[in-house]
């Protein structure tokens, strides 16, 4: 059995917990001995991405702290592994770091790599559109880069490919990024959600009835805009869609 | 909002118009897509990052090397401490030769010097001949976009404007018959300049080359019928030799525009016979960047427009947003080298998706230096507003698992006593352009966990 | 001190750590008929080209491709062309005035037969090294500068054609 905690970053936690509960099921449901023992608030990429280093240097600090005893970590958000993977140990450069950085994945990346498990058996009968968040697509390279002439592909790809009746529906701008951007979000409110809609005009355009994310943030941002155009788009999770797919 | 937010809100308040902005450089970015599949090309890109570096690590002697060769070609080389000296410098020449009129291909760092009103406000006619240029120029603004400077004009505006300059027929908009009237008004005035101004896109140490590429052939008709040839050229323009050149040329046409190559590569090493030759070599703020390790490789940037083309921001919020000369995601990190106060906003128009990254044909890591502009803004106080408070308290929330704890119950009763209209005000930027409030849960996970996992 | 001493001294005492010359990288391209590979991308960039025939006259096979304007084209010798990019190399030595390549608004380029290299990486080197002016040029002048409409002969040719010649190379 494979020992690995659950790390819950700070707006998954308050604001879609679900996306925590289901990941923590769909781990368990594969087999994985998950603990919940993992308790630091955020990763500090907020305060990294606005500049304010001191502040994510802090906050970090913690995060490190509670790595430590452990071999694996998973965590239901791409930017938040990508920020710890490839800014936290230049940060705070040292063997904390450098473990947390070598210890920590994202949901799919883990069940895909260390778990063994590229595609799951499960059912969604569904039109489903998929959106990889900018840090695991381009960061730690979890989706195809078009800008690379890469074809889409990746472990999130595979596995929604797999589960039987899902329909994963092609965008025109599949890897354009949505507008989140952690304070762009408020920085440039106007871009943000010019983008975001944008994004969902792509979506909703090809006829999908689910979009789904590997990126908390994204949703976040991303559901907002659906929801104060009333649109009828269910918004999920990676881990929420994944878990009721294999319930 | 002031700066790029409210220049970018201003640009997105003409809907159809910024879609038809943001859906014309993406087809630029199709387009480079396309041009630039060649099985090796991620190799060549390695291979022009790798030339790059290079020739910054080599920059005193190799110029050195190009002045060596050039002079012994019977070219003037010129050196330019900033755009003061480099404006005086071109002054100096038309000066003595008695030009009272040039033309003038595109040059980027012209306009950096402000070349054009300096050398009008001396009696001096400039006519800027890229037809994207012209345009821009006969209705008194800059370029918008680097590469394509009148990407923002509609065919019926250009229409109106030749109309209006040029005599065309009122109504005319069909680009054939406006490129066409365009082609009688610019060849006039390019082979009736007393001199022609031409940027560079490399100079070559190896070879003494000034090397200039365009497709309307406009540099070509300047500097090769004008008595005097005058290239205005940054000192990160150089490369050390043909094979680099060979690199350069393979990766700059196929990712501004997504053509293997523009029509017109010129490499020219000396003046012809009885015409003269100048090359104006200019520093401009570039030793300085050269001294600053985190931010060199900006330096490499060979203006191709790719990041331009590929950035979701710059698409949705127009070249003139920016403020600076240079736009997009390069401009954002080229600017507040020049000038931090003024351009503190640009590291932050940016989601940080890495697109521009894998579009750089010379793979400068562009996110990595809007990080670190904003680290430094941050550290010289000059954080956006409000931002300042909004991070020490998350600092302070986020700080331990018991201010978490406590912070969060406190906003979630704060969501329940008060009514969702009054947090989603004309104040809010999260609600204002039309986006709801993220709901926090009822129940938090670590709550959830505690209660049925029992965690403690 | 002078300009050029004030800036030459900044950059040395910028001191940026020694990087290694680039390699070229192997293009990796089909070189089994680097004429017809030229001529399609030749196309594609507007201009217009062939293979001369034997016994064939490089105006006739002008008038042939250009029709009545080829009579009014400048003829230039080209040194070489390129595969990838549809380009030939003219140097000004070939040439009566530099003016004469954009000032031309019908201009033929005759390339010998043989003088073909794939890719820029060769055509670079084949650049003659006591060169006072060369071009590379592929196709017609082209701007899309008007809501990205591509329009042919914006200031410069508005016809380009490029002829093999297998004989002499030279027209």
């Amino acid at each position: 059995m494979i020992r690995v905690a659950l790390a819950v970053p700070c707006y998954v936690d308050q604001f879609r917990p679900q996306a925590a509960r289901a990941t923590l099921a769909l781990l368990e449901r594969l087999g994985c001995d998950v603990s919940l023992g993992f308790d630091a608030p955020c990763c500090g990429q907020p305060m990294f991405n606005a500049g304010v280093v001191e502040a994510a240097r802090d906050v970090a600090a913690g995060w490190l702290a509670a790595s430590g005893a452990f071999d694996a970590i998973v965590m239901p958000s791409g930017s938040c592994t990508h920020h710890l993977r490839h800014h936290v140990p230049a940060l705070l450069a040292g063997a904390a770091s450098a473990h947390a950085a070598r210890v920590t994945y994202e949901l799919c990346e883990f069940i895909a790599g260390p778990l063994g498990r590229p595609t799951l058996a499960g059912h969604f009968p569904h039109r489903v559109a998929m959106h990889l968040g900018c840090h695991a697509r381009r960061g730690l390279r979890l989706g195809g880069a078009t800008e690379l002439h890469q074809p889409e592909s990746g472990p999130m790809h595979a596995m929604l490919g797999a589960l039987d009746g899902l329909t994963l529906v092609p965008l025109d701008r599949a890897d354009e990024c949505c507008g989140f951007g952690g304070t762009f979000a408020v920085g440039e409110p106007d871009v943000s959600v010019s983008m975001g809609r944008d994004k969902l005009g792509d979506v909703t355009g090809h006829g999908a009835e689910v979009l789904v994310s590997s990126d908390p943030s994204c949703l976040l941002h991303l559901d907002g805009i659906a929801r104060h155009g009333r649109s009828a788009l269910r918004v999920m999770h990676i881990a929420e869609l994944l878990e009721e797919a294999t319930r | 909002m002031t700066g790029h937010p409210a220049a970018a809100a201003r640009f997105l308040d003409d809907a159809a118009r910024a879609a038809w902005h943001d859906q014309s450089l993406w087809f630029m970015r199709q387009k480079r897509d396309r041009g630039s599949a060649l099985p090796e090309w991620e190799s060549l890109r390695f291979a022009g990052s790798a030339l790059k570096a290079h020739a910054m690590s080599r920059l005193a002697d190799l110029l050195e090397e190009f002045e060596r060769r050039a002079t012994a070609n019977g070219v003037v080389v010129h050196w330019a401490r900033d755009a003061r000296e480099h404006n005086a410098i071109v002054l100096g020449i038309l000066r003595t030769a008695h030009v009272t009129r040039v033309s003038k291909s595109k040059s980027m760092l012209t306009e950096e010097c402000g070349l054009n009103p300096f050398l009008e406000a001396q009696g001096i006619e400039v006519v800027d001949t890229d037809l994207g240029e012209r345009i821009v120029q006969l209705a008194g603004e800059a370029p918008s976009h680097i590469v394509i400077p009148a990407i923002h004009w509609k065919r019926e505006e250009i229409g109106a404007l030749f109309h209006r300059t040029m005599g065309t027929p009122a109504g005319e908009t069909s680009p054939d018959a406006l490129a066409a009237a365009a082609r009688v008004h610019l060849r006039d005035a390019l082979l009736h300049a007393g001199a022609g101004i031409t940027g560079a896109n490399a100079l070559v140490a190896e070879t003494g080359g000034v090397v200039v590429c365009t497709n309307e052939g406009n540099a070509d008709l300047g500097m090769h019928s004008a008595p005097i040839h005058i290239a205005c050229v940054g000192i990160e323009k150089i490369i050390a030799t043909r094979d680099d050149l060979g690199v350069l040329l393979r990766l700059l046409a196929r990712s501004g525009t997504g053509q293997p190559v523009t029509a017109y590569t010129t490499h020219v090493t000396a003046p012809r016979p009885g015409a003269a030759m100048h090359v104006v070599l200019v520093d401009n703020g570039r030793t300085a960047r050269l001294a600053d390790a985190a931010m060199r490789t900006a330096l490499h940037c060979i203006r191709c427009g790719a990041c331009l083309n590929t950035c979701p921001v710059y698409r949705r919020s127009g070249g003139y947003s920016y403020g600076t000369v240079i736009q997009g995601p390069i401009g954002a990190i080229l600017a507040p080298a020049i000038d931090l106060d003024a351009h503190q906003a640009l590291p932050y128009a940016s989601t940080l998706c890495g697109s521009c990254v894998d579009v750089c044909p010379v793979r400068i890591d562009i996110p990595a230096q809007l990080l670190a502009w904003r680290a430094r803004g941050a550290a010289a106080g000059r954080l956006p507003r409000g931002y300042g408070i909004v991070f020490e308290v998350l600092r302070r929330v986020l700080g331990t698992p018991a201010t978490f704890a406590r912070a969060t119950r406190w906003a979630r009763r704060v969501q329940r006593l008060v009514p969702a209209a009054w947090l989603s005000g004309r104040w809010n930027p999260w609600t204002r352009p039309g986006r709801a409030l993220p709901v926090l849960a009822d129940e938090s996970f670590r709550e959830w966990a505690r209660r049925e996992r029992n965690q403690p | 001190m002078t300009a050029r001493d004030d800036v030459l001294a900044a950059i040395r005492a910028a001191d940026v750590p020694a990087a290694p010359a680039a390699s070229v990288p192997t293009a990796i391209v089909d070189r089994t008929d680097l004429h017809a590979a030229f001529l399609r991308v030749l196309t594609v960039v507007g201009g217009v080209g062939a293979v001369l025939s034997p016994g064939q006259s490089v105006p006739q096979l002008v008038s042939e491709l250009l029709g009545a304007i080829g009579a009014q084209a400048v003829i230039v010798p080209g040194r070489f062309a390129v595969a990838e990019n549809g380009a030939v190399y003219v140097d000004s030595d070939d040439v009566t005035a530099r003016i004469a390549i954009v000032l031309a608004e019908h201009l033929v380029v005759v390339v010998p037969h043989a003088a073909i290299v794939p890719t820029m990486h060769e055509a670079v080197r084949l650049m003659p090294a006591e060169s006072r002016c060369g071009w590379f040029l592929s196709g017609p002048s082209k701007t899309a500068d008007i809501e990205q409409s591509l329009v042919f002969g914006a200031q410069g040719s508005r016809t380009h054609c490029v002829v093999f010649d297998i004989a002499t190379g030279v027209g």
